[in-house]
């Protein structure tokens, strides 16, 4: 009869084949993520005519409501998104036949500005991070759920494999062989940001509740009616009367809420029911000060301007807008911001690492047996993590790149990033299976490395050639958005260069065989 | 069967506790169902660890849809009976 596995066991086979099944998924996730805490900078760098300073006061009746007035004068809800320290547009929003459209505005000139060639950071790396940008179903988002689940497990069946935890968080052997290097890499990141991981992943399974959840919820709230979202958050709402109404003038509403709330930045202006006698006008607080992700919205009359109601969130809700908060970093914080790019990089080494782990335990005994499955997980390891950095800076190159005037112009820079990436997996393919010994592993690790370098010196070329921002004039002006980013791409450029003469060094040595060696050692 | 189960036994866990805590009087019902759902996701992992550190995996789905039949009925009688 045989023996039932040990606990550690059990969690050693699971952590080793959710860690491969998951790891591209999650790599996405998280790289996707890392982008996406500067989503509005890397806005600012793409979308050059957004390079606007911020405007010293806003006013909705002089900017957004003759705009709206003219775009969509019959629509049953507006929407106006003001300007902050990190979007200096006004975004005016509507709900039009296909659903919401917008349009952006210079506050300052209270003027249209034509539609952007990109979809940029906000538009293409955010929602990537949480839908996959398939939206067929919400299988985007039921996806989203199973990898965080996944990592949740990988997480906890990573402490129970471990045997040394407290020893790993000092070790990191860069000297010694391939496979040893990469557990100690791999271990190390685990480790020191385990709490990270952990309450990145749960927070953001939380921050979907709403979706997750849904059937849980129907069953608790068909049995006595009712709705979870004005129970919760206690949100105003009442039908249109069918009589015309002029709006009064949302400056004093915003105003009146600024007094309400003791001062604040507004970031968002909801009229419903527009030029009805039943219009009403929603004003948001920006939560900038602080980590719930709390508007502590004032709703208005929109005719007589009288204040109706006051959002007020139950305790429980507070706690979940407290992990949206902390999650999607909705609080301004330079630091904290830093921090969280810098850990949403070491949570992609560490998937990175765990694939190429999968992939060094397994090469001696499988090139002994003949077998190659260990040359595809590598390939696809390659594809899934230098591949997705590489399509991405073919995307930020054919963004500066792309004729200004050209049709479906935001279109075609999402299929340079997929086309990029498709070829990076061709490539990555080719070369673990064409080029013979360890070498072949290797081989597409160092290209693409090298391709990385690269394109991250061309986009910080072709910004500063295209729009004249190079580096030390964006400097000078104070455009730090725009000088960030290309501070970022160099330091891209120098790591990749540093890995792929890594790489090639190691290429070059004789291959010595590492003993094997179990994941929690 | 450890995620799509462990899902199942999630929505379970979160209607049989939160009318379970609705009925008892401890919780509004939004708080009830807001906590009860945060709560779930950690259900949801643990039914993904204890499948496989299950013995065998009939134990597993035993236990599993067990308790998910056991948090249902509550649930059924809190908001029904």
């Amino acid at each position: 009869m045989d023996k039932q596995p040990t606990l550690r066991q059990a969690m050693d086979y699971l952590h080793t084949w959710a860690g491969v099944l998951f790891s591209v998924l999650l790599f996405l996730v998280f790289f996707m993520g890392t982008l996406s805490v500067f989503d509005k900078e890397i806005d600012r760098w793409m979308m050059p005519e957004s390079r606007l300073p911020l405007p010293p006061a806003v006013s909705f009746d002089q900017a957004a409501l003759p705009q709206l007035e003219k775009l969509a004068p019959r629509s049953k809800l507006w929407t106006v998104q003001y300007p902050n320290s990190r979007e200096p547009l006004m975004t005016i929003g509507w709900l039009g036949k296909d659903g919401i459209e917008s349009r952006r505005v210079d506050a300052a000139a209270n003027a249209v500005l034509p539609q952007a060639g990109s979809k940029g950071g906000s538009g293409f790396f955010y929602p990537f991070h949480y839908s996959f940008h398939i939206k067929w179903m919400d299988l985007g988002y039921w996806l989203l759920a199973l990898a965080s689940v996944a990592m949740l497990v990988l997480l906890v069946s990573g402490v129970i494999v471990h045997r040394k935890i407290f020893a790993d968080f000092f070790t990191f052997r860069p000297g010694k062989s391939m496979q040893r290097a990469t557990l100690d890499l791999h271990n190390a990141s685990s480790v020191l940001l385990l709490p990270f991981h952990f309450v990145i992943t749960l927070s953001g399974l939380v921050v979907f509740l709403f979706i997750y959840m849904e059937a849980g919820m129907s069953v608790l709230y068909s049995a006595s009616g009712g709705n979870i979202i004005k129970e919760s958050v206690g949100f105003f709402t009442r039908p249109a009367a069918g009589e015309d109404a002029r709006l009064a003038p949302v400056d004093a509403m915003v105003a009146r809420a600024r007094a309400a709330w003791g001062g604040g930045e507004v970031r968002r202006v909801i009229v419903r029911n527009p030029g009805d006698r039943n219009a009403l006008v929603e004003v948001q607080r920006r939560p900038h000060d602080q980590v719930v992700n709390d508007n502590v919205s004032l709703t208005f009359d929109g005719v007589t301007g009288e204040v109706l109601d006051q959002q007020r969130l139950v305790p429980a809700m507070r706690v979940q807008r407290f992990f949206a908060g902390l999650h999607m970093l909705t609080f301004d914080h330079w630091g904290l911001r830093w921090m969280y790019f810098g850990m949403g990089l070491v949570s992609s080494l560490m998937i990175a690492t765990g694939m190429l782990l999968w992939v060094e335990k397994r090469r001696v005994r499988q090139e002994k047996l003949g077998q190659a499955s260990h040359r595809m997980v590598n390939a696809v390891a390659a594809a899934g993590t230098a591949g997705i950095l590489l399509a991405t800076l073919a995307m930020l190159v054919a963004n500066k790149l792309l004729p200004a005037a050209m049709a479906g112009r935001a279109g075609a820079e999402q299929a340079v990033f997929f086309a990029a990436w498709a070829l990076a997996l061709c490539h990555a393919i080719a070369r673990a299976f064409l080029v013979p010994g360890r070498d072949g592993l290797r081989c597409a690790w160092r290209e693409q490395a090298w391709a990385c370098a690269v394109l991250a010196l061309l986009a910080v070329v072709s910004n500063g050639v295209v729009t004249g921002d190079h580096l030390f004039a964006a400097l000078a002006q104070g455009r730090l958005a725009v000088a960030g980013t290309d501070l970022v791409l160099l330091a891209t450029a120098v790591l990749a260069v540093a890995a792929g003469r890594r790489l090639g060094a190691r290429a070059g040595r004789v291959p010595v065989a590492a003993p094997a060696l179990g994941a929690g050692t | 069967m450890g995620v799509f189960g462990g899902f199942g036994l999630a929505l379970c866990f979160m209607v049989g506790t939160a009318a379970a805590v609705t009925a008892a009087g401890w919780m509004g019902r939004a708080d009830a169902t807001i906590t009860a759902g945060m709560l779930a996701f950690l259900v949801w992992t643990a039914a993904a660890l204890g499948a496989f550190a299950a013995r065998s995996a009939r134990r597993a789905a035993a236990w599993g849809s067990g308790c998910a039949a056991g948090l249902a009925l509550l649930g059924w009688i809190c908001l029904h009976g």
